[in-house]
């Protein structure tokens, strides 16, 4: 494997190959991209959509700042979703152009990759490079709510997220954790800090899609981060949610010549993760 | 994630401050060493008791799954852990479990690993780094060793679960961070010691799958994988009744 295509990320030890000549192309087709779906989201009620292989699919905040919580799993086989510890191992903990968004254990593929981020981030006085887009989201649970001090009539992430899931038949299990889109974030001692986001009305993440997928988004009731639970008033701002026909073929995982693990020690004849509790054969231990 | 001037969580410091000081006089139930060849393991706590995790030799990363004994569905999860407890457990630290219960499964009571300084806030025992599998090391070394995800899947063997219910997981005895100005993972060599403990209090019954991580004690990156003898090392698994009945945890509407 060349070793151009071995690091994405800098300073990243966790890094995977990346073809950046192939995203730069597919980013290059945004402005011919035919939209087939465009959908103002506007109710903090959990909202589900279906995304195909090749497409293009766009967060827009129409309304100013607001973060939203998305995560994404296999429209086919929900098992395997959005796994942000690997996501933050391999990439960051913050999402940007050219980042991509991995699946959960056997194939620990990519799902998405970013192609487009609007957002510049503004310095903060005595804060080290703080950014927008973090991974390790605690999907905004219903008690984290509840004990920050908000007001019990606004619908918390998690429970956004279960009422998506539910309307599909899935249960709350699925929801672990969540990319927070928009959401401005610094690195401090042991902590994560949420700062006001610096996003504009107009601001966009662009994803092209690398399986197919159903993506869940809920607008978080902490609006943009600018003021703890126990001040906010107001419902969440509403975002433009924008999916185009598909503008390429995604590139196969793994790309040819990358070291790849045997599937079948974890997937049934199904082709899904093997639900027998047993060890990985030839690896007991 | 933490925003600013979140009020924190009930903690009743009197009765965990109670529950330290009792340690000396809680009863060993069992100790049992998990060395290679035999990376994964797992094992039941019962509400009340205690685990304590060994550095018997050397030192040896281990990834842990923590899930609730009577429904594994309910299960450490990682992204609430950073936002109500920070980036690292130590003394005092509760481990915290998906929502809708969104409540303590365990707490630390007892941390004994030192190191001199924390520079850009590499510490030791972290909640978020996930575990090594099969990918990660065939990518950088092109082998399979037993990964922390196959160590895993083997100790919930033990219990009767599949791989399904690995999820996140703490990495005990490593040391690790998020550099803040790329938002990066770094990783440095443990400093634990022969004898280094941490020590959780269950404060309900408990599932614990655990894995000698074949990253050892995380000194070697993965670029030097190949062709690297890295050293696996035993811990030692140690459960006590501790004669304390846990809190009863507040029920929320969702």
């Amino acid at each position: 494997m060349p070793s151009a295509l071995k690091r994405n990320a800098d300073h990243s030890s966790h890094s995977r190959p990346f073809d950046s000549a192939f995203y730069r192309g597919v980013a290059d087709a945004r402005s011919t991209a035919k939209q087939r779906v465009e959908q103002v989201v506007a109710d903090p009620a959990g909202y589900r959509l279906d995304v195909k292989a090749g497409e293009l699919l766009t967060v827009e905040l129409i309304d100013g700042p607001q973060i939203v919580n998305m995560l994404a799993f296999n429209s086919d086989d929900p098992d395997e979703r959005f796994w942000a510890h690997q996501t933050c191992l391999i990439d960051g903990l913050f999402l940007s152009r050219w980042s991509r968004l991995w699946g959960t254990m056997a194939r620990l593929r990519p799902l998405m990759t970013v192609l487009e981020d609007t957002v510049a981030t503004r310095p903060i006085d005595g804060v080290v490079a703080p950014k927008h887009h973090p991974v390790l989201g605690g999907a905004g649970t219903p008690a984290q709510w509840h004990y920050s001090g908000g007001g019990m009539s606004a619908m918390s992430s998690w429970a956004q997220f279960a009422r998506g899931l539910e309307a599909s038949g899935l249960g709350a299990e699925l929801i672990v954790d969540n990319a927070c889109l928009f959401q401005k974030s610094a690195v401090e001692g042991g902590r994560v800090t949420t700062y006001p986001s610096d996003a504009l009305r107009g601001d966009r993440l662009t994803f092209f899609v690398e399986i197919d997928l159903a993506v869940l988004l809920a607008l978080s009731p902490c609006l943009d981060g600018s003021d703890p639970p126990n001040q906010i008033r107001s419902s969440p701002r509403a975002v433009k949610v924008a999916v185009t026909e598909p503008v390429a073929e995604p590139l196969a995982w793994p790309y040819e010549g990358m070291g790849y693990p045997d599937l079948s020690l974890y997937l049934d004849s199904n082709g899904v993760r093997s639900t027998e509790a047993t060890p990985t054969p030839g690896r007991e231990s | 994630m933490t925003l600013r001037g979140i009020p924190l969580y009930p903690f009743d410091h009197e009765f965990y401050a109670a529950l330290v000081s009792a340690r000396s006089g809680f009863t060993k139930v069992s100790d049992h060493v998990v060395e290679p060849p035999k990376t994964g393991w797992g094992f039941e706590v019962k509400a009340g008791q205690a685990f304590r995790i060994v550095t018997v030799s050397e030192p040896q990363i281990t990834d842990v799954c923590i899930l609730n004994g009577d429904d594994p569905l309910e299960h450490y999860a990682a992204g609430t852990q950073l936002a109500i407890e920070g980036s690292h457990v130590t003394r005092m630290t509760r481990v915290w479990g998906t929502a809708p219960k969104s409540r303590p499964l365990c707490t630390c009571i007892a941390d004994t690993v030192k190191q001199a300084d924390v520079p850009r806030n590499i510490r030791h025992h972290v909640v978020y780094s996930a575990h090594c599998n099969p990918h990660h090391w065939t990518l950088y070394s092109g082998q399979h060793p037993r990964t922390c995800y196959d160590n895993l899947r083997a100790g919930m063997a033990l219990m009767g679960l599949s791989q399904r219910y690995i999820h996140d997981n703490l990495n005990l005895f490593q040391k690790s961070g998020l550099d803040p100005h790329t938002g990066h993972f770094l990783i440095e060599g443990s400093e634990s010691e022969a004898g280094d403990y941490i020590e959780f209090f269950a404060e309900t019954n408990l599932i614990v799958a655990m894995s000698l991580c074949p990253y050892g004690g995380g000194g070697v990156e993965p670029d030097d994988w190949p062709g690297a003898e890295i050293p696996v090392f035993p811990l030692a698994v140690q459960i006590y009744d501790t004669g304390m009945e846990p809190l009863a945890w507040p029920q929320l509407s969702t």
